[in-house]
């Protein structure tokens, strides 16, 4: 994981993850609304797990098989997965 | 393999003849092969005569014991310990922390009547909670790692006895009423002689892959049957491959894996999820069957399969139909190895009038896949209500006939009778019927649908009691009036719910839909789009009460529903239209 990744997080995630879903569901990112849940868009627990994979490739890091499921829309994966790697935004931007 | 009466006997004879080869590889992570775990034939058989010592000091030969552990070599010794102890495993999932796979657990538990379960270190914890929390008195928690296993010489070999149990396998019924299909020695060792007849395997082929261990497919298929055949298993953890599905296709590269079958969304998956990049690294030329089972196979998924991963050097005649289930061991049949696959351009209405007829000129056809032909097994296609046997090219029940045909589920005398024993209206004795739908034409088996309700969606089998007992859960409008669950192939198999509702109010029936669908997603991982609300009274039932499924699809299917709320995925809408998607109730 490197800093320099994390500092803009929030909002390349955001975009990031909009481009995941959209390819998995077969639709456009500009569809894809980040505080709707992500089975409004047909994700079912096989996607869900290639997103875990996904998300877990891309930070470095090693999620729960269930972070889909217990944080089921965008927004609710980027803070949980901030809130995991410590702190806020800022907090990152200063690491 | 011919020589040996049981499965004990075969694997000890391995054991000495071949001791110092490889009979199983465990790769956690394919992508770090340094973390690769093996074991010989002779470690494996020293292993499996010490959890074999345990259990015979604490409990009697036939008792049934679980064996909750995840794919790994520490599953593989306990499942052989337990039929070296000549009692009965029964491989079921580990608890993943959800009350339904909890409960089926327990409901496995009780069904089997099972005295004990093996278990990891890791899970440990949770199922002392769970032994309490499912009043399971008496039932004893194993973990084979940390206990003191008694040495392999305190082992008591079992009498050989090709009629006595081998293992139960529950991959049928509800999660509330399982039931486990009897299979013993002799049909165990007759399923490996078939399947290693149908795919050309022996000594040689190195069989692997992710298929958990729970399923007939990855207990049988990927561990039991290289073992009999004495050639070598590797398993990888399924979370591995749902994860990152190159991590399979990693894994036969690195293993020269020759033999991997997974059900058809596997392929979908691992080809829609590839990149370019990773393509250009893999070799697949040594993978010559990747069989396609335990879900319905489609045409595009074969030829889309071979063509995406041709740059890797993936044998075009690869992708392999085939077609199997718990009750017949694990095969029925299988496409021949080397042949492209047989698909035959059908009339769609024709079929569903029961008939096979070529395509109208300029019509849409459905592309039936041949799972190969009907040879190793006496495979018929009966009309369901006479039992009569149907001509070339018309839809009838399969039924089969052979020694890997299980001996019947446990406990359940009147439904064995039902299921495995029937006779054809001309009284030839001894058929199973399968359930399914199907079509003998040219000698080549097309399965077709199915007469049992059972809703198969990425592999699992699902009942649509379970997703319909879930609905009622969701949201307080749905606590009265009943609902139906099915599936319909848009081409994918996709599950639809159409449940009576008393609520008027649009935008809180939109809220009921979300909440239905939002509540079988977390409990039973089941992605329903198509969620259908109608009016109290409207889903059809018989005069006793009875759901009837079929009829409410079929009046789907035709839009003869009348909706107070629908909500339909892009590809019903495309593939369905004559679907109702507005709302036409006033």
């Amino acid at each position: 994981m490197h800093g320099s990744e994390l500092a803009p997080m929030e909002p390349s995630l955001r975009s990031w993850l909009r481009e995941r879903v959209a390819h998995y569901a077969r639709r456009e990112p500009a569809d894809i609304d980040p505080s709707v849940s992500l089975t409004n868009y047909g994700l079912d627990s096989v996607y869900a797990l290639s997103l875990c994979g996904d998300l877990e490739d891309h930070l470095g890091v090693v999620l729960e098989p269930t972070v889909v499921w217990d944080h089921p829309t965008i927004e609710a994966l980027i803070a949980h997965v901030e809130e995991m790697l410590g702190g806020s935004s800022r907090r990152m931007d200063a690491g | 393999m011919n020589e040996h009466s049981s499965f004990v006997e075969l694997m000890c004879a391995r054991a000495m003849e071949h001791g110092d080869q490889t009979a199983l590889v465990f790769s956690a992570d394919p992508f770090r092969p340094e973390r690769d775990e093996i074991l010989t034939y002779r470690s494996l058989d020293q292993a499996a005569r010490r959890v074999a010592a345990l259990l015979q000091a604490r409990f009697a030969p036939g008792d049934r014991v679980l064996v909750l552990q995840p794919t790994g070599l520490g599953f593989a010794s306990s499942f052989l310990g337990c039929v070296y102890a000549g009692m009965v495993p029964v491989a079921a999932p580990p608890p993943d922390g959800h009350r339904r796979q909890a409960d089926r657990i327990a409901a496995i538990a009780r069904d089997a009547d099972a005295v004990a379960a093996l278990a990891d270190t890791t899970d440990m914890e949770a199922l002392t909670t769970w032994a309490k929390e499912q009043d399971l008195p008496g039932f004893a928690l194993l973990d084979p790692s940390s206990e003191q296993l008694p040495l392999a010489a305190a082992w008591r070999r079992p009498p050989a006895d090709p009629d006595a149990l081998v293992f139960l396998q529950y991959t049928s019924g509800s999660t509330s009423d399982p039931k486990g299909v009897m299979v013993d020695h002799a049909n165990l060792l007759a399923n490996a002689r078939l399947l290693a007849l149908v795919l050309d395997l022996d000594s040689a082929t190195v069989a692997g892959g992710w298929l958990p261990m729970h399923h007939d497919f990855g207990l049988i298929g990927l561990l039991l049957t290289p073992l009999i055949l004495g050639g070598r298993s590797v398993l990888m953890p399924p979370m591995a491959f749902l994860k990152r599905p190159n991590a399979w296709l990693t894994l036969i590269d690195r293993h020269g894996i020759d033999f991997s079958p997974a059900p058809n969304f596997a392929f979908e998956l691992a080809a829609r999820r590839a990149t370019d990049a990773e393509i250009a690294e893999l070799d697949l030329s040594r993978w010559r069957l990747a069989v396609n089972g335990a879900e319905p196979v489609h045409a595009s998924t074969l030829e889309g399969f071979a063509r995406r991963f041709a740059a890797a050097g993936l044998s075009p005649t690869a992708p392999l139909p085939g077609y199997g289930m718990a009750e017949t061991t694990l095969v029925v049949s299988g496409d021949r190895p080397g042949r492209h696959p047989v698909i035959t351009p059908v009339d769609p209405a024709a079929l569903e009038r029961g008939e096979l007829a070529p395509p109208a000129d300029g019509a849409t056809a459905r592309r039936l896949v041949s799972c190969g032909p009907a040879e190793v097994l006496d495979i018929i296609v009966v009309d369901p209500d006479s039992g009569r046997m149907l001509p070339d090219g018309r839809v009838g029940e399969i039924w089969v006939r052979g020694p890997n045909v299980a001996r019947g589920y446990w406990r359940r005398p009147e439904e064995t009778a039902l299921v495995f024993d029937v006779t054809t209206a001309d009284g030839d004795p001894g058929y199973l019927r399968t359930g399914d739908l199907g079509i003998l034409h040219e000698g080549e088996l097309y399965v077709t649908g199915r007469i049992k309700e059972l809703i198969i969606v990425r592999g699992r089998n699902l009942y649509p009691q379970d997703l319909e007992a879930v609905t009622r859960t969701a949201h307080p409008a749905l606590e009265r009036g009943v609902g139906a669950a099915f599936s319909v192939p848009v081409p994918e198999e996709e599950v639809v719910i159409v449940r009576e509702c008393r609520e008027r109010d649009p935008a809180e029936l939109a809220r009921v839909a979300e909440a239905v669908r939002d509540r079988l997603s977390r409990e039973c991982g089941v992605n329903a789009q198509g969620i259908v609300l109608v009016r109290p009274g409207r889903v059809a039932r018989t005069s006793s009460g009875k759901i009837q499924r079929r009829l409410v699809r079929e009046q789907f299917l035709r839009g003869d529903l009348t909706p107070v709320h629908a909500e339909l995925s892009p590809s019903v809408r495309a593939n369905l239209p004559a679907v109702k998607t507005g709302r036409t109730a006033s």
